[in-house]
């Protein structure tokens, strides 16, 4: 299958370079700190933020400050096929490190010293793009749970297709053999928290590849703080 | 003086709000870098004015709401409410309630270990733990520093002001203090030692 | 799911149910407002959201075809999972639901494990090789109370949206059966008409409740799950499955009253469900959960 058709069109629709629609909720688990609901094209996250409360982990508690653990469960129906993997997993685990790496940089931990904060993802829906979606929505999550950060940190998987690079992709053009980058960048400017690479790409094309990633990262923070902004300017009416 | 000037505006964490100067500086939820001030929360822009000497200065504050709410978590030098949970020959253990003013969020609240050395300023050898504490009292306690990995804070009620504030006696009523050392039952009126706090206003309306 | 209360709130709720006065103006029998989809997951056979109070569910049917040796020796038509989202409280953290979880199951499970409650069960048998079998997996996003029932709800309006595909079956060789798709998609539905509702009821005090709200949750003594099944629209229940649920103890005597309850609750509430099953027909698959 080709993932641009011979007038340069994806799948679904789009031009190489367009990202998939964005929509946001933030504020829906009223037990959590801070939680956000969003859907990036068929992918459905929710994520709900705790803490910052007392290391659970005690290995991992410092006076320099908070430490942050992240689990990512998947609903056994998240996807066309039946998998009953809910957590644990291999593959899940290691995003989860890599998300709590991304996001240890990223908030100002050292407010909170020997504290914990515990982030949850649930992933309802999957279509592509799963740990972009993910860091989206721990994202929006942190920043409704009133969490100092740095800045808000935004996230787009894309790949490459005879050298011309395609962004956000989605679980049909996520096949074996293309290259995918993961990057996240801080509040869409350059400072880069998470990159990851899978398959392999040729040294002249990646060049491209990065520079499409970083529009696409900036459009989605355009996206993210819209929603936030939105979100706020209603809370501000009941202030 | 302070005086709060009306909400600006909505930023987000990684805003640029104010280039930063001699006369501005950044407040809570905001971080200075590359000589300007970005917001580090959610919310609305408050620009505090404050007096240093002859100047005035602005510290630029973001908060989510006109109360404040903040996260909170235990610091050294901080004054907590804490219960006590269990007694040890060289410590008694707790759990923090409050730091300053503010509540810990249920289920949120921190361990902390009150050691035996700490309890008093002087005679430091001479003090029995259980004549001084038993589990349920709610004390007051200063943190005086990070723990080891056992626990988190170590506290300190080596002051006037701080020790039990509320007891309930072994016969389940409620205990008010009559001096430095005992408490005594509403009911019955039997008295139980304690090492108790000398809470100023507390204090007048036992008279 | 952390609610704490002192002693002079429990007593409150505790003596305002016993006059039959609950703190959200109900009375005893009554439900809190329930929402019910269907359509909502764009990658399951059948699927539903039932929110109720606090409460929010998702639930997802999928459909599979089994191959097998002797498909009269397999049983398990239905299989139910649920599963705790830590959104729903940080004490589902790690594998802090399982156990919860794994009671919410097994209650459904033994509410659908006889041959009244979905009669067409054995139109999931193909062919001596084949059979479908139907999951039924439910993740609870919001936990606020009465979850048992809004799971019940939510797995019979799932079952209700599910469509299978319809298959012909052929003889092969060896006396073997293979299966074919015919000219056309074509699905088919179960009649889930009488699927079992169960109803939680609640021990506060001397009197029974059913859908306790959190606050009320934490006063309760004990509580019973009844499954029940409605034969014939306007007939009562037949009771499918009892249970005592999270500890406690009850007085043999009153058990028989909190049992009647359940009945009649799993009455109406199954009379107002297939009303509403009924009335919205259409759905657009894969919409956004955002409303």
């Amino acid at each position: 299958m080709n993932v641009l058709s011979e007038h340069g069109f994806r799948a679904d629709g789009r031009r190489p370079e367009q990202i998939r629609n964005i929509s946001c909720k933030l504020s829906v688990c009223p037990e959590a700190d801070g939680s956000a609901y969003i859907e990036q094209g068929n992918t459905r996250i929710m994520c709900a933020v705790y803490g910052p409360h007392e290391a659970t982990n005690r290995a991992k508690a410092s006076e320099e400050g908070c430490s942050v653990s992240v689990q990512l469960s998947t609903a056994v129906f998240a996807t066309l096929e039946r998998k009953n993997r809910r957590r644990g997993d291999r593959k899940t685990t290691a995003l989860a490190r890599m998300l709590e790496k991304a996001f240890e940089s990223v908030i100002v931990t050292s407010l909170f010293p020997r504290a914990q904060i515990d982030i949850c993802c649930e992933i309802i829906q999957e279509d592509g793009s799963r740990l972009s979606s993910c860091i989206n929505a721990c994202s929006l999550a942190l920043a409704d749970a009133g969490i100092p950060m740095r800045g808000v940190v935004t996230c787009v998987t894309c790949s490459s297709v005879d050298g011309r690079p395609v962004v956000d992709i989605s679980a049909r053009e996520e096949m074996d053999t293309i290259p995918r980058l993961t990057l996240a960048t801080l509040s869409g400017h350059d400072e880069v928290v998470l990159v990851e690479m899978e398959n392999r790409v040729h040294m002249d094309h990646l060049s491209a590849l990065m520079a499409a990633s970083h529009a696409a990262s900036s459009s989605i923070h355009q996206c993210l703080h819209a929603a936030l902004q939105q979100h706020l300017s209603q809370t501000r009416a009941i202030l | 003086m302070t005086s709060d000037s009306h909400a600006v505006k909505i930023v987000i964490p990684g805003d640029v709000l104010y280039p930063s100067s001699e006369l501005r500086r950044p407040g809570k939820g905001t971080y200075e870098l590359h000589g300007s001030i970005y917001s580090s929360l959610a919310g609305f822009v408050f620009v505090k004015e404050e007096k240093q000497r002859e100047r005035t200065i602005e510290v630029i504050e973001v908060r989510r709401s006109e109360v404040g709410h903040d996260h909170v978590v235990p610091y050294i030098g901080g004054v907590v409410t804490a219960r006590v949970t269990s007694i040890g020959q060289r410590f008694a253990k707790c759990a923090l309630i409050c730091v300053e003013e503010t509540p810990l969020p249920g289920g949120a609240e921190f361990g902390a270990l009150l050691r035996r050395e700490d309890i008093q300023a002087t005679d430091k050898d001479k003090i029995d733990l259980a004549r001084c504490f038993s589990p349920g009292d709610v004390i007051l306690a200063r943190v005086i520093s990070f723990g080891d990995n056992q626990t988190s804070f170590l506290l300190s009620t080596a002051e006037d002001e701080l020790g039990v504030v509320s007891a309930v006696a072994e016969s389940g009523e409620r205990m008010l203090p009559v001096d430095w050392v005992n408490m005594q039952g509403v009911k019955t009126g039997v008295k139980e030692p304690r090492k108790v706090a000398r809470v100023p206003k507390m204090n007048q309306l036992i008279g | 799911m952390d609610v704490r209360l002192s002693d002079a709130e429990k007593v409150f709720i505790i003596h305002g149910v016993q006059e039959g006065l609950r703190n959200d103006g109900r009375s005893c029998g009554d439900y809190r407002p329930m929402y019910v989809e269907r359509g909502v997951l764009a990658t399951t056979d059948g699927s539903s959201r039932v929110r109720i109070g606090g409460t929010d569910l998702l639930c997802g049917v999928k459909c599979e075809l089994v191959e097998c040796e002797d498909s009269s020796k397999e049983t398990n038509r239905l299989e139910f999972s649920v599963d705790c989202s830590a959104n729903a409280s940080p004490q589902f953290i790690g594998r802090g639901g399982d156990a919860y979880a794994e009671e919410l199951s097994d209650a459904l499970h033994f509410a659908y494990d006889n041959e009244r409650s979905i009669p067409d069960l054995a139109k999931l048998t193909l062919s001596p090789n084949h059979f479908w079998r139907l999951y039924v997996d439910i993740v609870i996003l919001q936990y606020g109370g009465a979850i048992i029932d809004a799971a019940a709800v939510a797995a019979k309006a799932a079952l209700f949206d599910t469509e299978i595909v319809e298959v012909v079956t052929r003889q092969a060789d060896e006396k073997k059966m293979t299966i074919d798709l015919p000219q056309g998609h074509l699905t088919w539905k179960l009649d889930v008409k009488s699927a079992p509702l169960i109803s939680s009821i609640t021990k506060i005090g001397s009197t029974n409740v059913v859908d306790v709200t959190l606050g009320e949750e934490t006063c309760s003594f004990a509580a019973l799950w009844v499954g029940g099944s409605v034969q014939k629209a306007g007939t009562e229940p037949l009771v499918t499955m009892t249970r005592q649920a999270g500890g406690g103890s009850l007085d043999a005597a009153s058990i028989n009253d909190m049992i009647q309850m359940g009945v009649n609750a799993v009455g109406r509430l199954d009379a107002k469900l297939m009303e509403r099953l009924a009335a919205e027909e259409t759905t657009i698959p894969g919409q956004t959960f955002l409303a």
